[in-house]
C-alpha cells in the first residue's frame, strides 16, 4: 500500500545533515509497522517524509514514495492536501498543541469531515460522534474543550481526527510518550481495536523498542539515517540480525528478569552533518571488521528478513 | 531502620499550591488547591538508592524539591543527617546544600549556556569554599576523568552546546558528586537519554554510591529501570504513598492493586507477550479534584465500600514492607 | 560568533554594511583633526559657496566648510549619545536585573516609575528636560540618557523575568549559590546578546533624536559643529536651491541611524539562531 524505495532526506543549512539514506521501506494494507530507533535515527523524519511536511530546509533529494502506485515524491502541495487526512493523516506526541483551544473537541471533527467531503453538517456530527465512541470517548463530551479533558483523552481525540477521512495509514510518531503507562496500554489496545475495525495501517514511530514488540506486526529498526533492519516482530526478539538491534534489546530493562546486566553501547550517535565513513554503526559495533570502516555494506535479504550489515553482505 | 543507618527522614509532609482564581471565583468560590503532595513519610538510609516510582500527577518531583528544600513544605517535617531541616534558611540552607545535591531530568535545561564545562563544575567548590584557583581546577580535571569525559581539558573548556545529551548529563553528574554529597535528588536522570546509554549513566551513578558511599532519592515513572537501580521502592498515586518495600519484595509479591496494574502494564521486550494484563479505567485524576476515601478507588478493580469512606493508612504488612489498602487493615 | 555572521546569509550582510558605517564614522569622529581640512568654527571662504575642489561640501552661511563640520560633527553627536548611552546603561541594567530577579515590592515600584516614563514620547521628554538643564554636551547627554533609561530596564527585567524560571538558575540555587551569584555568573552573562541587540537599536533612536533637540537649539551651543544644528541653519536656504548645507548633515544623520540600525537588526537575526 505504501512504498518507500530509497529514500535519500537531507536538510540544509551550514552543514548538510544527511538524516536518512537509501531508506526502503513497505507497508501492507492494515499492518502495524513499527519504526524504532534513537535520536538522530531519521525515524521521525522518515514519518515527516511521507506525509510531505518536511520544514523548509528538509529536501528529498533521492529515492521515491508510492502510495497505492501513485508517485507521490515530488508532488506538489496542493494535490498533497489532499492525500493528507484522506489517505495517510498523522498523530503527534503533543496532543496539546495540534489541538485548537478554542473548538470543543466535536467541532473540530466534524469541521474536518465537512471541509473535505460532500456531507452534511449534521452526517459530519453524527461521524464524529461515532468516532469519539470508538476511540472511546463518550458522547456528551463532544461538546468539552480540549483543556478539559487529559493528556490521554486529548490523544484519543487525536486519533478520532486522523480517522475522520478513513485514512489507509496513520503515522503515529511517539503518540504515547508523554503518557502514563496505564494509558499507553489503553492507547496500543485502542490502535489494535482500530486497525480490527477499520482495517486502517499504522506506522508507529518510537524509542520504546519493548512497546512496538507488543504492538507492531513487524519492526523497522533504524540508525544514523539508516535502516539497518527490517523483520517480522517475532523474528526480532528471539534472535536479531543487526548487531544494533542485539545491542539494543540487551539495554532494555525487562521487569521480568533478575539481577539484569544491563548493557549499554559505547560512544555517541553518530554526527549527520559528519557521518562516519563505511558503515555508520562501525564506531561502536561490537562485530566490527575491517570491511565495516571502509565500506558501505549493502542490504541482505535473510529469509524475507532485511538487514544491513557486513556479517550477511557478500 | 535504625538510627545511625538513617541519612534522611520525612514525616508526613504536605505540599499544597493554590490554585489561581478568576475575581468572581475569589468572591464566591471556596479556596481550591493543587494537593500535589498530601501526607506522605519515609526514610532513606546510608548509601542506599531509593526510588520514588510514580506517574505524572503523582507528586514524586514536589517530593524531589521538597527535599532539596527548593520549595518549603506546607506541613510535615524533613530530618536530614540528623537535621530537622523544614524551615531552615540563609546560611544553614546554603550549608545543608554541600552535603544535598540535584541531579535533573534534562541534560539542555540544567547547564547555564554561557558557563564552561570546568567553570560549571568548578562553581560548587568555590561557592562552599572547598576549594580555589589551581587546587579547583585539578579537582575538576579528576572528576572529568571519573564521569568519563575525556580528553579532560578539552571537556573542562567546552561550552554545553558542542556536547551531546549523554555528555551533558555526566557533567550535571560531575557537578553534583564534586562536594561529595551525603545524598543526591536525582529527577528522572535517564528518561531523556538514548536507551543504548542509559545503563551506562546508572553504572557511573551506582559507582558513585560505592565509592563516597552516598544515598539516592530515585525519581522515576520507569518501574524498570527502578527494578534495575534500586535498593528500596516507594510507589506514588496522586500525592500518597501506596506501597514501600525492598525491590525483591515488591516485584517478586506486590500488594496495592495500583502495583500490580503497573507491574502489568509495562511492555517488556519478549514479543507477542501475552500477559497478565490488569486493565484500569480512565486516567488519574487532577490533585485539585481528588477523590474521597482511599484515592485510587474510583479505578481500583478490587475496591470495596469502605473505600469511599475512609482513606486507608501506611500499614507494615511484612518485615519492611508496607501498604495502603483496605485489603489488607 | 563570526562563524555564524558569515553564514548567515543577508542578516551577516546587515551587520557587516553597519559595522563599516559605524566604524567609519567612528574614526572620522576620533580623528577628526586628520580628516578636516579645515577649523570648523572659522569661517574660510564665501558665504554659501558650492560645492568645489577648494571646499568638497560647499560652504555654509557664515562661510565655515561644511566638509569640516560634518566630520567634527561627527565627535559631536557621537560623544553626546554613547555618553548618553552609557549613563542609560549603567542606571537601567542593573535596576532591570534586581528588579526582574527580587520582584515583589521592589519591582512594582521600580517598574512604575519606568513605566511613567517610557510612556512619554521620546523627543518631547529630551527636549523638556534640556529645556531644564540648558544647552551643552553634558546636559545633553544626561537629557537623553533619562529618555532611555526605561528602555534598557525593561529589556532587561523582561529577559530576567524568564530566565529566572530556567532550569539552570534552579540548578544554580540548589548547588548553594547565592543570589549575587547567581545574578552575576547565571543571568548576566545571558543577557550580553541582548543588551548588544538593544544598545544599536538604541543609540539609532537617541541619534535621531539628538539631532532633533539640536535642530531646535536645544542640544549644543553654538559654534560646536552638530548635524541637527546645521541642518536647521541651512534649512532657510534650501528652497532658494542652496542644497549643500542641509543635505549633508542630514545624510550624515540618516546614514549613522542606519548604520547602528543595521548592526542591532542583524545582531537580533543572529541572537536566535546562535542561542542554540
Amino acid at each position: 500500500m505504501l512504498k518507500v524505495e530509497d529514500l535519500t532526506v537531507h536538510y540544509m543549512g551550514r552543514k548538510i545533515v544527511r538524516a536518512l539514506e537509501g531508506v526502503s521501506i513497505e507497508i501492507k494494507k492494515g499492518e502495524i509497522m513499527g519504526v524504532v530507533g534513537e535520536s538522530g535515527s531519521g525515524k521521525t523524519t522518515l514519518g515527516l517524509s511521507i506525509l510531505k511536511l518536511l520544514p523548509p530546509n528538509g529536501r528529498i533529494v533521492g529515492g521515491r514514495i508510492y502510495l497505492d502506485d501513485l508517485d507521490i515524491t515530488g508532488m506538489s502541495e496542493e494535490k498533497m492536501r489532499e492525500i493528507r487526512g484522506r489517505q495517510i493523516s498523522m498523530v503527534f506526541q503533543d496532543p496539546m498543541t495540534s489541538l485548537d483551544p478554542l473548538m470543543s473537541i466535536g467541532d473540530q471533527i466534524t469541521e474536518t469531515i465537512v471541509t473535505h467531503e460532500k456531507v452534511s453538517k449534521s452526517e459530519a456530527e453524527k461521524k464524529a460522534l461515532s468516532l469519539l465512541e470508538a476511540v472511546g470517548i463518550s458522547g456528551d463530551r463532544f461538546k468539552d474543550f480540549p483543556h478539559q479533558l487529559s493528556g490521554g483523552m486529548r490523544q484519543r481525540v487525536m486519533i478520532a481526527m486522523a480517522l475522520s477521512l478513513n485514512p489507509k495509514l496513520i503515522v503515529a510518531d511517539e503518540p504515547t510518550t508523554a503518557l502514563d503507562v496505564i494509558v499507553q496500554d489503553q492507547i496500543m489496545d485502542l490502535f489494535r481495536n482500530l486497525r480490527e475495525r477499520f482495517g486502517v495501517a499504522f506506522m508507529l514511530i518510537s524509542h520504546d523498542l519493548s512497546l512496538e514488540l507488543e504492538v507492531a506486526d513487524r519492526i523497522a529498526v533504524m540508525y544514523g539515517g539508516w535502516l539497518v533492519e527490517l523483520s517480522e516482530s517475532s523474528r526480532i526478539a528471539e534472535d536479531p540480525l543487526s548487531p544494533y538491534t542485539k545491542e539494543l534489546l540487551a539495554a532494555i530493562p525487562n521487569i521480568e528478569l533478575e539481577d539484569q546486566k544491563l548493557r549499554f553501547i559505547p560512544g555517541n550517535p553518530p554526527d549527520l552533518s559528519n557521518p562516519p565513513p563505511g558503515c555508520r554503526f562501525h564506531p561502536r559495533c561490537p562485530n566490527r571488521m575491517d570491511v565495516c570502516r571502509e565500506k558501505e555494506p549493502p542490504v541482505s535479504n535473510i529469509e524475507g528478513r532485511m538487514v544491513r550489515c557486513w556479517l550477511y553482505g557478500r | 531502620m535504625g538510627g545511625d543507618l538513617l541519612l534522611l527522614s520525612v514525616y508526613d509532609i504536605v505540599k499544597y499550591f493554590p490554585v489561581a482564581r478568576s475575581f468572581i471565583e475569589r468572591l464566591f468560590g471556596e479556596k481550591r488547591y493543587v494537593r500535589a503532595v498530601d501526607g506522605i513519610s519515609f526514610e532513606v538510609e546510608k548509601a542506599e538508592v531509593f526510588s520514588l516510582v510514580g506517574e505524572s500527577g503523582s507528586g514524586k518531583t514536589t517530593t524531589g524539591k521538597l527535599i532539596l528544600r527548593l520549595i518549603e513544605p506546607t506541613s510535615g517535617r524533613i530530618v536530614f543527617d540528623g537535621v530537622d531541616i523544614t524551615h531552615i534558611r540563609g546560611e544553614k540552607l546554603r550549608e545543608m546544600r554541600k552535603h544535598m545535591q540535584v541531579i535533573y531530568q534534562d541534560p539542555y535545561a540544567s547547564l547555564n549556556p554561557r558557563m564552561r564545562v570546568g567553570d560549571a563544575i568548578k562553581d560548587p567548590l568555590e561557592i562552599h569554599g572547598i576549594a580555589k584557583g589551581e587546587e579547583a581546577k585539578e579537582m575538576v580535571l579528576d572528576m572529568l576523568e571519573k564521569v568519563g569525559l575525556t580528553p579532560a581539558e578539552d571537556f573542562y573548556r567546552a561550552y554545553p552546546r558542542s556536547l551531546s545529551g549523554g555528555q551533558r548529563q555526566r557533567v550535571a553528574i560531575a557537578r553534583a558528586m564534586i562536594t561529595k554529597p551525603k545524598l543526591v535528588v536525582a529527577d528522572e536522570p535517564v528518561s531523556m537519554i538514548d536507551v543504548s546509554l542509559r545503563a551506562s549513566i546508572l553504572e557511573l551513578m551506582l559507582k558513585f554510591r560505592d565509592e563516597i558511599g552516598l544515598s539516592y532519592l530515585f525519581i522515576t515513572h520507569d518501574l524498570a529501570v527502578a527494578k534495575y537501580i534500586s535498593d528500596r521502592i516507594a510507589i506514588m498515586y496522586l500525592g500518597k504513598i501506596v506501597e514501600i518495600g525492598g525491590k525483591k519484595e515488591i516485584f517478586s509479591n506486590p500488594l496495592h492493586p495500583y502495583t500490580k496494574a503497573l507491574m502489568s502494564a509495562i511492555p517488556v521486550p519478549v514479543p507477542g507477550r501475552k500477559r497478565e494484563r490488569i486493565k484500569l479505567p480512565g486516567e488519574i485524576p487532577s490533585p485539585i479534584d481528588v477523590p474521597p476515601g482511599c484515592r485510587f478507588h474510583p479505578r481500583c478493580p478490587s475496591r470495596m465500600d469502605v473505600c469511599r469512606e475512609k482513606e486507608p493508612a501506611l500499614l507494615e504488612v511484612s518485615k519492611g514492607h508496607l501498604v495502603a489498602c483496605h485489603l489488607f487493615t | 560568533m563570526l562563524k555564524a555572521i558569515r553564514s548567515a546569509g543577508a542578516d551577516g550582510l546587515m551587520i557587516i554594511i553597519g559595522l563599516i558605517i559605524v566604524i567609519s564614522v567612528t574614526f572620522m569622529a576620533v580623528f577628526s583633526e586628520y580628516i578636516a581640512p579645515y577649523d570648523p568654527i572659522t569661517p574660510v571662504g564665501r558665504a554659501v559657496e558650492p560645492p568645489s575642489s577648494k571646499f568638497i561640501m560647499g560652504t555654509d552661511s557664515i562661510g565655515r566648510d561644511v566638509f569640516s563640520r560634518v566630520v567634527f560633527g561627527s565627535r559631536t553627536i557621537m560623544m553626546v549619545v554613547l555618553l548618553s548611552t552609557a549613563i542609560s546603561m549603567l542606571i537601567g541594567i542593573p535596576l532591570g536585573m534586581l528588579s526582574g530577579y527580587a520582584g515583589g515590592l521592589l519591582d512594582r515600584a521600580l517598574s512604575l516609575v519606568m513605566d511613567s516614563i517610557y510612556a512619554f514620547p521620546g523627543l518631547i521628554l529630551a527636549i523638556a528636560i534640556a529645556a531644564m538643564l540648558g544647552p551643552g554636551v553634558y546636559n545633553t547627554a544626561v537629557s537623553l540618557a533619562v529618555v532611555y533609561i526605561p528602555t534598557y530596564f525593561r529589556m532587561v527585567r523582561g529577559q530576567v523575568l524568564s530566565l529566572r524560571e530556567q532550569l539552570f538558575v534552579e540548578a544554580a540555587r540548589a548547588i548553594g549559590a547565592r543570589g549575587s551569584r547567581i545574578m552575576f555568573k547565571y543571568i548576566f552573562p545571558n543577557l550580553v546578546y541582548i543588551i548588544a541587540v538593544v544598545f544599536s537599536l538604541n543609540v539609532a533612536d537617541a541619534i535621531l533624536t539628538e539631532a532633533g533637540l539640536s535642530f531646535l537649539g536645544l542640544s549644543v551651543v553654538s559654534p560646536t559643529p552638530d548635524w541637527g544644528f546645521d541642518l536647521k541653519n541651512g534649512q532657510r536656504y534650501f528652497l532658494s536651491g542652496i542644497w549643500w548645507p542641509v543635505v549633508f548633515p542630514g545624510v550624515m544623520i540618516i546614514l549613522l541611524a542606519l548604520g547602528f540600525g543595521f548592526l542591532g537588526e542583524g545582531l537580533n537575526a543572529i541572537m536566535g539562531k546562535e542561542e542554540r
